[in-house]
């Protein structure tokens, strides 16, 4: 099976002080894997998402290298090729749910737009739609939550209701950047089960934390990423088990919560 | 919202009084007991009577009358210059804004330009050149206080555009238009709203000034602060020839300014 998702060489810097923020980094990721990225604050693995994304402005950074999405190289395509991958074929979810929608307007006026923007669909089936695959993440009031503006729900719902809205045009892969770090323990760990399923219905998921629990329960290769420069990488045994790079081991030691993996 | 402003006493004395003034503005026609252009030399500085409730002016004029058809020329020319300056504020601070580069780079500049020169200088200088006339009065005040408008449209824009619901609807593929029309304006509308109902104010308060200047209206038109400038000759022997209308100017300004403010009010903690 070919790479669905290969990103080479890829070098980000700020133009007016030229200093690298990312430093040649290279991986892939196959349908159906689930890749974790993992470094501490300001090693440049959110960059590296919207970077990916397309979301860094052009003139602010200079970007060199390859993303290549089903043999296309995403950084070369004009804006409207890939906006119209964003959403359908690539997704994200983002660090904080709670400032990630539009704060006037409701919940299913976004869906809606969000489907419509894709998708020849009438609003009310637009609704109908997003309502359903509400339900289907586990909103028994799926229509109450569609009615409602942002902030008269909670922090995890809005997370679950991002995940449920990055999964309804089916895309391929899915960036996860820091997507629990914002979220309370009981919170993550439903956001956990939710990557759970979608790695189960066959998603590739990108999984951009600094937590090694999450990598444990999810990942199936991890690369480690310090000050831009891929330190180590390798499935999530290897970098468990033995860790060859002095930072790894760090990282590791420092973490709490090591070595649980409940899905092999 | 609606209700947050019925229950803020201050949003509904401004609003109370905005329509008050409004209504009088429509129905000038109808309210005013004679023609407010008619000269009566043999009829002048009469005493308030039942046939002129205010008096007469130094030409015999109703006083009333034109107070009252004066309320048409304040708002009738503030007005569209408010929705100019919106138009032309939303839409290039907005594009500088959100498209950054050149075009922005440009944008500032021109506005630094502008605002080295005091909006009074500007309008003495235009309405020298075009000469006098409302039409005249109207464009020269907003070529001097376009840039005001851009630059704090354009600040909005910028704080708003790097929110993270801006970045959401990138990423699921909205493209420009759809962001800065659907998401980044609405957001600025209620913000925009207090500034430019503020604006009002000042743009009553500039015309009057302007007219007591002489700038932009004929004495026979009853303008506001043309009525302050016409009764300044008589301001020793009958001072209520510019009270009158200093009164107007005083109750619309503040109209617009208490609404202005107490929506301010009402809308600023939310955006916290």
């Amino acid at each position: 099976m070919d790479n669905l998702l290969e990103i080479q060489n890829l070098s980000i810097s700020l133009r007016q002080k030229n200093s690298p923020i990312v430093k040649g980094i290279s991986f892939s990721i196959r349908g159906g894997q689930v890749l974790g990225i993992i470094g501490e604050s300001g090693s440049g693995k959110s960059m590296t998402c919207r970077a990916i994304m397309s979301l860094l402005d052009m003139r602010r950074f200079t970007i060199s290298g390859k993303v290549i999405f089903h043999e296309k190289n995403l950084l070369a395509m004009p804006d409207k090729d890939v906006q119209k991958l964003l959403g359908t074929r690539l997704a994200m979810i983002m660090q904080n749910p709670m400032t990630a929608f539009d704060p006037i307007s409701k919940i299913g006026a976004q869906i809606v737009e969000t489907l419509r923007i894709h998708k020849r669909v009438s609003k009310r089936d637009a609704f109908e739609i997003g309502a359903h695959e509400l339900m289907k993440i586990g909103f028994a009031d799926a229509y109450r939550v569609m009615n409602s503006y942002p902030h008269e729900l909670s922090g995890g719902m809005l997370q679950r209701i991002m995940i449920a809205l990055s999964m309804i045009l089916s895309p391929e892969i899915i960036i996860a950047d820091e997507a629990t770090t914002a979220l309370d323990v009981h919170t993550q760990a439903i956001i956990l089960d939710e990557f759970l399923k979608m790695r189960n219905s066959g998603i590739a998921l990108v999984i951009v934390t600094h937590n090694f629990g999450v990598l444990a329960k999810l990942a199936d290769n991890v690369i480690v990423i310090k000050d831009g420069e891929v330190v180590e990488e390798g499935t999530v045994y290897q970098i468990f088990d033995s860790p060859q790079h002095s930072y790894t081991k760090e990282l590791l030691n420092a973490t709490v919560l090591r070595r649980e993996r409940i899905h092999a | 919202m609606l209700k947050k402003i019925f229950r803020n006493p201050q949003a509904v004395i401004g609003l109370v009084m905005i329509l008050f003034i409004t209504l009088i503005a429509l129905l000038a026609s109808v309210l005013a007991p004679h023609d407010p252009m008619a000269v009566n030399i043999s009829m002048k500085f009469l005493s308030p009577s039942s046939e002129y409730p205010l008096g007469t002016d130094q030409l015999g004029r109703c006083v009333l009358s034109r107070i009252i058809y004066g309320t048409r020329y304040s708002l009738g020319i503030a007005i569209p210059i408010l929705f100019f300056l919106a138009v032309i504020g939303t839409t290039l601070g907005t594009l500088g804004a959100w498209l950054g580069g050149w075009f922005d780079r440009r944008l500032t500049i021109i506005c630094n330009i502008f605002m080295a020169f005091p909006p009074l200088v500007v309008v003495l200088a235009l309405i020298g050149v075009l000469g006098q006339g409302i039409l005249n009065l109207i464009v020269a005040i907003i070529f001097s206080m376009w840039v005001w408008f851009v630059k704090v449209i354009r600040s909005y824009v910028l704080i708003e555009k790097n929110k993270d619901y801006v970045v959401a609807s990138e990423i699921v593929g909205c493209n420009s238009a759809q962001i800065l029309l659907r998401h980044i304006l609405p957001n600025l509308f209620p913000v925009m709203i207090v500034y430019f109902s503020t604006g009002v104010a000042s743009i009553i308060l500039m015309i009057s000034g302007y007219s007591f200047l002489g700038l932009g209206f004929g004495t026979d038109i009853p303008e506001w602060g043309a009525m302050l400038n016409a009764g300044k000759q008589c301001l020793y022997s009958k001072p209520m020839l510019i009270v009158y209308p200093g009164l107007c100017i005083l109750f619309t300004a503040s109209a617009f300014n208490l609404f202005g403010e107490a929506l301010r009010d009402i809308l600023s903690p939310e955006e916290v």
